[in-house]
């Protein structure tokens, strides 16, 4: 089922009435069933990549649990990893072959069969969400939900699968199981938000798109400024396209007392790059930084390097090469994240390499700033900072709609 | 405490890391830092510091992460 389709109000209306009728014990039932209709609207033949994740995930979580409550700590790390390594090699093998595996065999050119799937609904965002559920249970963060039918609504929750955010266990469980009381300043809220959202995304991404189509199909026949006017209204058309729908599905969460979330926080203000993928598309960051580079920086090879380099480079340099090797690699993973091609792949390394320049330059630009007496609240310089920002995501984002 | 201090100006200069009782819900010290941080800690004090340690709460102040230092002494 399409966000913006007219089934999906009708979906939430119903559920919502009948959530708020059924006892409060009941009411995460009324959310399975609502997830149900949502994701077989279209179709039953996707399924099995759900209930694959879903199953999987449930079970790994189950057998983490126990290996947490029958050994002592030092011991649970060791038995831990297996499974986790299990988790991650069945959902994200499962991702590569339906999403990366066609690319991966153009890239080095071999003469394989490619595999052709097409992508189920909100792939990307129920695999990283239940494997970040895994990743809490094993580090002791959350407990693992015993009943898969509880486990199954997490998985699968409506609002959030077509476009995120990423939730994480131990915000979402206990909004979607406890059942929450009905308020009416929550529906309130909840249709503003999806509302607003709609407009968002039918009204003024769909003209902003308009423009976009015309120019970019034939760009020679324009003029500088008209293309770099094209490029603002693309990024317009993004923004409000994506954060339109993530209002939407916030909203419809709310109706039922559900808290998504944020996953937008105004992006034109960031003063810096890495600012910036702290506003946009703020859960995929946040998980990428818990589950990926955190644990990267503390895997013994990265130790292995910081203490070569602390030691043959030195100095500042010497310090943060690691983190910025482990940097490069986190804004490779937002880039192909966003899609399977060339493009998306450009578009991470454009980030990385911008991101990881700043980090290596950021002694020198520090002492730059000292000289010239520019201080967190001068300003001007925040001005600037947000001008060059927006101009570097712009230019970022020309690159990637070139495909 | 002015030993650690001193590591977290070295890694951070311009942080009021005496004063500041939200570094890490304030957004003035981000994941970049912390994993800096953590990584000249545990070369300073020659100490491993769990990752699942990482959480905000144990960054927010510098009480904090001498206490985190502490028990990763044992």
């Amino acid at each position: 089922m399409s966000l913006i389709s007219l089934w999906f109000p009708a979906l939430v209306l119903i559920s919502a009435v009948i959530y708020y009728l059924v006892p409060k014990r009941r009411r995460w039932l009324v959310l399975l069933a609502a997830s149900f209709v949502f994701y077989l609207w279209g179709g039953i033949g996707h399924a099995a990549y759900i209930v694959i994740t879903a199953v999987s995930t449930y079970l790994c979580g189950l057998w983490l649990q126990r290996i947490r409550d029958k050994n002592e700590a030092a011991r649970v790390k060791k038995l831990r990893r297996p499974v986790v390594f299990l988790a991650c090699l069945i959902n994200f093998g499962m991702l590569f072959a339906i999403k990366y595996w066609d690319l991966a065999l153009d890239m080095a050119g071999l003469r394989l069969p490619r595999l052709g799937l097409a992508a189920p609904l909100g792939l990307s965002f129920f695999i990283f969400q239940s494997i970040g559920y895994v990743a809490d249970v094993a580090r002791g963060k959350v407990r693992a939900e015993k009943n898969i039918l509880k486990f199954s609504l997490f998985v699968s929750f409506f609002p959030q699968i077509t476009e995120g955010p990423i939730g994480r266990y131990g915000a979402l469980a206990p909004q979607l199981y406890e059942g929450n009381d009905l308020d009416f300043e929550n529906i309130r809220s909840g249709l503003q938000l999806s509302m607003w959202g709609l407009i968002k995304k039918l009204v003024i991404a769909e003209r902003a798109g308009v423009i976009v189509a015309k120019v970019y199909s034939n760009g020679g026949a324009y003029d500088g400024a008209v293309i770099a006017f094209a490029v603002l209204m693309y990024c317009v058309q993004l923004y409000c396209d994506f954060s339109g729908g993530v209002d939407i599905a916030r909203g419809a969460a709310k109706c039922f007392g559900i808290d998504m979330a944020e996953n937008f926080k105004r992006p034109i203000f960031a003063k810096t790059l890495t600012d910036y993928w702290r506003r946009w598309h703020i859960s995929l960051g946040a998980w990428l930084r818990d589950y990926v580079f955190y644990p990267l920086t503390f895997t013994k090879l990265f130790n292995r390097i910081g203490k070569f380099t602390r030691k043959h480079v030195g100095g500042t340099l010497g310090r943060i090469i690691p983190t910025s090797l482990a940097t490069f690699i986190i804004y490779f993973l937002v880039g192909i994240w966003h899609g399977a091609n060339y493009t998306y792949i450009a578009f991470g390394l454009y980030n990385g390499l911008l991101i990881t320049s700043g980090l290596l330059m950021a002694p020198a630009f520090e002492k730059l700033r000292t000289r010239l007496k520019i201080g967190p609240k001068t300003r001007w310089f925040s001005a600037f900072a947000m001008g060059r920002t927006m101009l570097i995501v712009f230019i970022g984002r020309r690159w990637r709609s070139l495909c | 405490m002015e030993k650690l201090i001193g590591i977290l100006k070295s890694v951070c200069p311009g942080v009021d890391f005496e004063n500041e009782k939200a570094l890490c819900d304030d957004g003035i010290i981000n994941s970049l830092d912390i994993v800096l941080i953590v990584s000249e800690l545990m070369d300073a004090y020659g100490v491993e510091i769990d990752i699942d340690d990482l959480v905000p709460e144990n960054f927010n102040t510098a009480e904090s992460i001498l206490a985190l230092v502490e028990k990763a002494q044992g």
